[in-house]
């Protein structure tokens, strides 16, 4: 094992102790032991950088956040509740409408004015008497 | 969660209360600014909310609740850089009972911290800040486990080389 793979073995079993394939780079290699001891102070060292405190006010606003999420499936429910209404009122409207007016006038078939009776008479005794 | 997950605002809430530190503080150690930190992390349970349904609770929280934020942090990258191009961080305040040495200590922590590229510092931000393990990590950031521990022990090198000591000793072997 040369210096890489023997700090990635280290790196990769950090917290659990040296693994046991690298103990024999770390018997002859200053640098890798040292390295060794770094790693494990590490930890520690970063623990120094400190986060600040959430705001205040954090929780309250993360829940606004949400609840201003809902508020447009609420509003399309009332959009979609109000449309209904309309459309409903609308209809009953129309009904009125037409029941107010009647049933619609009957259409009237074109009928042929009847024929004069003298006439009918003179053209069917005219084929009688000259068939 | 579970709660959370059929929709109840007042585990919300609860949820909210006891993770926020955490979740805070992940934020904050990724992007080194607290203003932004406040906008991811409001982000970030804003999309646990909408999420919650796909919470299976076979899966650990904390992993479940550190992968939402972890790629919130690495997909809003962009906008974080240039949020901070338009407005130059505030200089660190340190608690001023801290002795000088541990300032210090924390300033260059910090400073190797944010100078690592986003998925090395990521890794390292689940890892020791988030407490995960090795394998959470990798789960948290959608990686294998080799590639998880690949990041992390690049990062960790460069970690040790800058904040100095034995370990930047060159390598002899």
């Amino acid at each position: 094992m040369d210096c890489e793979a023997t700090r990635a073995a280290l790196s990769a079993a950090e917290g659990a102790g040296v693994p046991p394939d690298a103990e024999g780079h770390l018997v002859s290699c200053g640098a890798c032991r040292a390295w060794a001891l770094d790693l494990e102070r590490l930890s520690g060292r970063l623990g120094e950088w400190t986060a600040p405190e959430p705001a205040e006010d954090f929780d309250a606003r993360a829940i606004a956040l949400v609840r201003r999420q809902r508020r447009p499936a609420r509003r399309f429910v009332a959009a979609a509740q109000a449309a209904v209404f309309l459309l409903g009122a609308l209809a009953g409207y129309a009904g009125v409408q037409l029941v107010r007016r009647g049933p619609p006038p009957q259409e009237t078939a074109a009928v042929d004015p009847p024929l004069d009776v003298t006439d009918e008479y003179v053209a069917v005794f005219s084929k009688e008497r000259h068939p | 969660m579970l709660r959370v997950a059929a929709g109840d605002e007042a585990a919300f809430a609860e949820l909210v209360r006891r993770t926020r530190r955490r979740v805070y503080g992940l934020v904050y150690r990724f992007t080194g600014r607290a203003r932004e930190a406040d906008d991811l992390a409001q982000e970030a349970y804003l999309r646990v909310w909408l999420a919650r349904d796909r919470y299976r609770p076979e899966a650990r929280f904390s992993t479940w609740l550190y992968t939402v934020v972890a790629r919130l942090c690495l997909n809003e990258r962009d906008r974080i850089v240039r949020r901070a191009a338009a407005a130059p961080p505030p200089p660190e305040t340190p608690a001023p009972d801290d002795p000088v040495e541990r300032r210090e200590e924390a300033a260059a922590v910090r400073k190797a911290v944010l100078a690592l590229p986003d998925a090395q510092r990521m890794a390292v931000t689940l890892r020791y800040f988030g407490d995960l393990s090795d394998r959470d990590t990798a789960e948290a950031m959608g990686l294998s486990l080799a590639a998880a521990q690949a990041l992390l022990f690049r990062a960790r090198q460069k970690l040790l080389e800058s904040l100095g000591r034995a370990s930047s000793a060159p390598l002899s072997g």
